[in-house]
């Protein structure tokens, strides 16, 4: 019952709301515009093709029902033909006026309705209008336009004329509830009914096969009555006990599904919320690729692991020098120089020694002779008859026990690493981050609408009764 | 007659009728016809999660049992004790997993008429005692159970309150199906079954000798009715809305009048 929810369910379905020839919604009508039609003498209350029709300047509908002042028929359009946000077709039709371009063999119309009290029969869509001309004297009758109406059983009818003459569809597989979103669609030989169960979000729908070729357009359409029905004699005589919530008519054929689309605008309510905050997401935007090498063993590294003692297995001789005492001697004269063992061999519990025995040469001579050639010794290497101090040593020696020498002992390690050979690739995603939803305005349509009337309340058992 | 009329009532506007929140979202779960072919029954398997299917087999209630399974070579074995009929999981193959496989006992043949709801209440069946077991079962998975919340069968048969069955107790919840109230003594009490289904959210029975109802909105196509505790078919009743003459009588079937003219002028001005 909003204009906003027809436009959201439009643009939805089609893109645009170029098909929508006429719309009548009668809610919120205290605050909109009723215009005015004048009839000879009379005026009439009419209600405007509001938004979003395609040209809200055509296709206003004239309350029929109670000609007057422009005062009498504003109270009788405002106080009694609008009840309750509907248009009661108890206390008048709606005509629309100058429809001769609305195409009606190519044509759906969606309409939303109830019944204000028990069901009879009545004519909701009227444009069927039969006429005759005489050629050679022979009467040829046409028709314009059809009527869709209502059984006293409450099965949407269509009631057409073509060459076989008068002809009836029933809409007969659906049962009509109090209230009723129903559309009718007529095109391409075509005829579809159909009602929207909201409740169960299913379409019932039937379609016949009619010859719309012979379907002609009409100069005025009723809502409530027509002037071609079995028990009226116009279109501005009331058949209908119904009231009207609101009224579409579509240029084209409209399939049964893409009305329910529609319908949900027409019965529900546009809803806009907010912005929220806009939410992000990550979006690949490439690969980055590290080569994987294998990894094995690339040499190896020794080291220490301990050591052991080995034993000689002999004895050995061991042996020191010690108590230094100083002895006057000449120069050429021999003497010994000790010297002990290293440290290290020392350490392992073996101490001995070495002697040399060499000559002693004055340190003070500059060790510089000059042999004479002479044949004594001290002539032919040129030494003198000088003295000096040199060092004599006690020694003592003897035999050690069996010795054992420490070794060190080393194992080695491999060394591991990257080789040359190429185990695989490591491919890393790159990404960025992007808007996934932006920052907008959410709509749609909230069906909150009380759903009383579009239930069934009645069940009638068709077995026996015992 | 007992006329039982089970009727899905929603929410009081339109969304709330479908809402899962509300577990009104049911239009595809109820009376949902049993596909056959060559003397076999399908179910939708989209529809079913396991054990939730509350069978009718020509108007009886057919209780589903989660069979027990055992290997033998090449084979797997399955066994139901008190159920009328098992549904396979996915360790069967993909046609199997959408049949119904009925109890030996159980007299379906290709000419049985079978419908069936998704409950995903609970259901719940005991045997061998005047219904204490029943309760028991219940009381395990809804401790807090009240009678009035579970459709009560009897060998696949809709009892009702002191017609079949009866609480026992009262406060404490304990059933009986006992002679006075029904059928079963103790000494046939072996030749009786009982079964209990948790009632949808959202339903209404009403429940009497009266054929037709009037005055309880309910959503089409979303209704069951029990004749004398056995579960109809939809098409032996209409949804109507009460303003709808069944039978008018005086009416002539004239569709068409005579052509008229119209010579009206009018100036329109908005």
């Amino acid at each position: 019952m909003s204009q906003s929810g027809l436009n959201y369910s439009l643009d939805l379905t089609f893109g645009n709301t170029q098909r929508l020839l006429v719309h009548y919604e009668f809610s919120g009508m205290s605050g909109r515009h009723i215009g005015n039609q004048v009839e000879g003498s009379l005026n009439y209350g009419v209600i405007e093709n509001c938004d979003p029709a395609n040209d809200t300047g055509l296709y206003s509908g004239v309350v029929v029902g109670l000609g007057g002042t422009v005062d009498a028929a504003k109270v009788f359009t405002t106080g009694t033909f609008l009840n309750n946000n509907r248009a009661n077709l108890s206390d008048s039709n709606l005509k629309i006026k100058t429809t001769s371009n609305i195409p009606l063999s190519n044509s759906s119309a969606l309409i939303d309705f109830e019944f204000n009290t028990d069901v009879t029969d009545c004519i909701l869509f009227g444009s069927l209008e039969k006429v005759s001309d005489t050629i050679n004297d022979q009467v040829v009758t046409g028709a314009k336009g059809y009527n869709v109406g209502i059984t006293d059983r409450g099965k949407l009818f269509y009631q057409g004329f073509d060459k076989r003459g008068d002809f009836i569809k029933t809409f007969d597989s659906v049962e009509l509830s109090k209230r009723n979103v129903i559309s009718f669609s007529v095109g391409s030989n075509n005829l579809s009914f159909a009602r929207m169960d909201y409740l169960n979000n299913s379409i019932q729908s039937e379609t016949f096969d009619i010859d719309t070729s012979f379907i002609a357009n009409n100069s005025e359409i009723f809502l409530g009555g027509s002037d071609e029905y079995f028990r009226t004699n116009s279109g501005e005589e009331i058949t209908s006990k119904i009231n009207l919530n609101s009224f579409c008519l579509f240029s084209g054929y409209i399939p049964p599904s893409a009305m329910q689309s529609i319908g949900s605008g027409l019965v529900g309510n546009y809803f806009e919320s907010t912005a929220s905050a806009a939410t992000f997401k990550e979006q690949v935007t490439g690969y980055k690729q590290t080569i994987v090498y294998k990894t094995g063993v690339t040499g190896y590294d020794y080291q220490g692991t301990g050591s052991i003692n080995i034993s000689t297995g002999r004895y050995m001789r061991t042996g020191n020098f010690f108590n230094s005492t100083n002895v006057t001697t000449g120069e050429g004269d021999r003497y010994f120089i000790y010297r002990s063992f290293d440290s290290a061999l020392s350490a392992s519990g073996i101490k001995s020694f070495v002697k040399e025995e060499v000559g002693f040469l004055d340190p003070t001579s500059g060790y510089q002779y000059l042999p004479t050639g002479d044949t004594s010794a001290f002539d032919t290497l040129g030494l003198r008859e000088i003295d000096g101090i040199v060092e004599e040593y006690a020694e003592q020696v003897g035999i050690s026990g069996a010795g054992t020498v420490a070794v060190q002992l080393y194992g080695s390690r491999m060394l591991t690493g990257p080789t040359s050979g190429i185990s695989g690739v490591i491919q890393q995603p790159l990404k960025e981050s992007i808007i996934d939803r932006p920052a907008v305005l959410n709509s749609g349509i909230i069906m909150s609408v009380n759903s009383t009337n579009f239930k069934k309340d009645y069940i009638y058992y068709l077995g026996e009764r015992l | 007659m007992i006329y039982d009329y089970i009727l899905s009532t929603g929410n009081i506007n339109i969304s709330g009728c479908h809402s899962s929140e509300f577990g009104t979202d049911t239009f595809k779960k109820v009376n949902v016809r049993a596909v056959s072919t060559a003397n076999a029954f399908f179910f939708n398997p989209t529809l079913s999660s396991g054990q939730d299917i509350q069978l009718s087999v020509n108007g009886q209630n057919f209780f589903q049992e989660i069979a027990a399974t055992g290997l033998a070579t090449n084979e797997l074995v399955y066994s139901i004790n008190t159920g009328d009929f098992f549904t396979k999981g996915v360790e069967a193959d993909v046609l199997d997993r959408s049949k119904f496989f009925f109890a030996s006992a159980s007299s379906v043949g290709s000419d049985s008429s079978l419908k069936y709801d998704i409950n995903t209440g609970g259901m719940f069946i005991g045997t061998g005692d005047l219904g204490s077991s029943l309760a028991t079962n219940i009381k395990a998975r809804y401790a807090s159970s009240v009678f009035s919340e579970y459709d009560y069968f009897l060998n696949g048969q809709k009892v009702y309150s002191g017609d079949g069955v009866e609480d026992a107790v009262g406060a404490s919840f304990d059933l009986t199906f006992s002679e006075g109230v029904g059928v079963v003594t103790t000494e046939n009490k072996n030749e009786f079954k009982y079964a209990a289904y948790k009632k949808n959210p959202k339903t209404t029975a009403v429940t009497g000798l009266v054929a037709d109802i009037s005055g309880h909105s309910f959503i089409e196509g979303r209704t069951n009715l029990y004749l004398n505790g056995i579960q109809e078919f939809q098409n032996s009743y209409l949804e109507l809305f009460t303003g709808v003459n069944m039978i008018k009588l005086g009416f002539d079937a004239q569709i068409s009048g005579g052509f008229k003219l119209n010579t009206r002028k009018s100036s329109l001005t908005l």
